[in-house]
């Protein structure tokens, strides 16, 4: 933090050969380096690097590491201030995120008044519908097969399209029909 | 069963009913409502074939236990199992059929098409002829014209009396195109007096692939032949008996009508 007066830098004031310091809405005005924080990195509450992926209905836990402005690295913390840029994507509770809806969370750690840049957390998009065609195109709503005719080729498309695509297929009287996978 | 697949699936028909197809991806669900139709099963010559007025579009019979000959599985057998179309009622005496529409797409070499009769029981005692008119017309051939030639082969067998014989006739080439068209009328089939079983006879293609047509009127008459149970029409293409459309019929008396 700097003081700037008519447009210049201001050192501390020194009286008789001390160096004097002062509060400005609850901060130094000249802080210590070694208590000036210059960075910070968000981090897996493990203290590991941060998550890239929040599966549906998830939830991951974050921790913060700070380096001062003396070079050292504070202690890995989990009280930093941590904040979802886009809340309908993922939440922030304390240093727990929680999944919301599929898309990119960014999120923000601060200590010491310095905000980190946001890391980005992939968040799944939940399955909302399955769509079914056929090679054509066709929608398919139901089906009609006959006994010794060639089996019917049908598409699974999960959407949203970034879903994922796994469908779990069942049928009611697997005596009636078989149903492959598409090779 | 339970079974997880990514883009896409092949689904077969096992056996006639309904069922569910349920797919499952998260939270979202889809059913898919599955129904299965099965086609009628003929076994030419058993009871079963009575069964086979309920042909539909699309229907396949399945033949089983025929050799190349449908009408004589060996020197003096008849299938026992084929597959028939029986249109005429049971002790019919006489009259003319009419099948509109019948395809019979030929994959292999061999195919054939023709009459089977079953008569399920002794043939009258001093029945000394029965007279089995058949005419094949295809509208349009290959070429656009309207054929009309006589048919190319006519083999037939009896049951208790085997006997085969080949009609051949001179005049048709050996031209698939050609081959459907058969206009014979008053075959002769030799005496069956005091047999059972089943009298046919059918034409096939001397060479090549059988005829896909799409419009093939395929008439048969009969007189002289009392206590029939049936009558039915086959057409062989190696493994299928295919029919594409309805087969309507109408039981008419001689003679037989061209049309």
């Amino acid at each position: 933090m700097s003081v700037i007066f008519n447009g210049r830098a201001v050192a501390p004031p020194r009286f008789a050969g001390q160096t004097w310091n002062a509060y400005y809405g609850g901060r130094l005005l000249w802080p210590d380096p070694a208590n000036t924080v210059v960075g910070v990195e968000v981090l897996n509450v493990d203290g590991g690097k941060p998550p890239t992926m929040l599966p549906i209905d998830g939830t991951v836990r974050l921790a913060a590491r700070a380096t001062y402005g003396d070079g050292h690295v504070g202690e890995t913390v989990t009280d930093a201030v941590f904040v979802s840029l886009d809340t309908s994507v993922a939440t922030v509770s304390g240093n727990t995120v929680t999944w919301v809806h599929g898309g990119t969370a960014l999120i923000t750690a601060k200590i010491g008044g310095y905000t980190s840049a946001a890391i980005s957390i992939a968040c799944a998009y939940a399955p909302e519908s399955i769509r079914v065609t056929t090679e054509d195109g066709e929608v398919v709503d139901t089906l009609t097969l006959r006994v010794g005719d060639d089996p019917v080729k049908l598409l699974f498309s999960v959407l949203p399209a970034q879903a994922d695509q796994t469908v779990t297929v069942s049928v009611d009287d697997p005596s009636i029909v078989e149903i492959k996978e598409l090779t | 069963m339970t079974q997880t697949i990514m883009g896409g699936g092949v689904v077969s028909a096992v056996k006639g009913g309904t069922t569910i197809l349920r797919l499952t991806a998260g939270n979202a669900v889809r059913e898919l409502p599955v129904n299965v139709v099965e086609p009628p099963h003929v076994e030419w010559a058993g009871e079963a074939y009575k069964s086979a007025s309920r042909l539909m579009v699309g229907d396949t019979i399945v033949a089983t236990n025929y050799t190349a000959n449908p009408f004589c599985k060996n020197r003096g057998e008849v299938v026992q199992k084929g597959a028939g179309y029986s249109f005429l009622e049971e002790n019919s005496t006489e009259g003319t059929v009419t099948f509109r529409r019948i395809t019979c797409t030929g994959v292999g070499t061999k195919a054939y098409c023709g009459f089977l009769s079953s008569t399920g029981a002794p043939l009258p005692v001093g029945l000394t002829d029965l007279t089995v008119g058949m005419m094949l017309r295809v509208p349009t051939g290959r070429n656009g014209q309207l054929f009309d030639k006589t048919y190319d082969r006519v083999a037939q067998c009896t049951a208790q009396n085997p006997k085969t014989q080949t009609v051949r006739t001179s005049s048709l080439p050996e031209d698939i195109t050609t081959w459907m068209l058969a206009e014979p009328t008053g075959l002769i089939l030799p005496s069956t007096s005091g047999s059972t079983g089943s009298v046919g006879f059918g034409v096939y293609p001397s060479v090549g692939e059988a005829p896909s047509v799409t419009d093939l009127l395929y008439s048969c008459m009969m007189s002289g032949y009392r206590a029939m149970r049936g009558l039915g029409i086959l057409c062989f293409d190696g493994e299928r008996i295919l029919y594409e459309k309805d087969v309507t019929f109408t039981t008419i008396t001689p003679p037989m009508s061209n049309s």
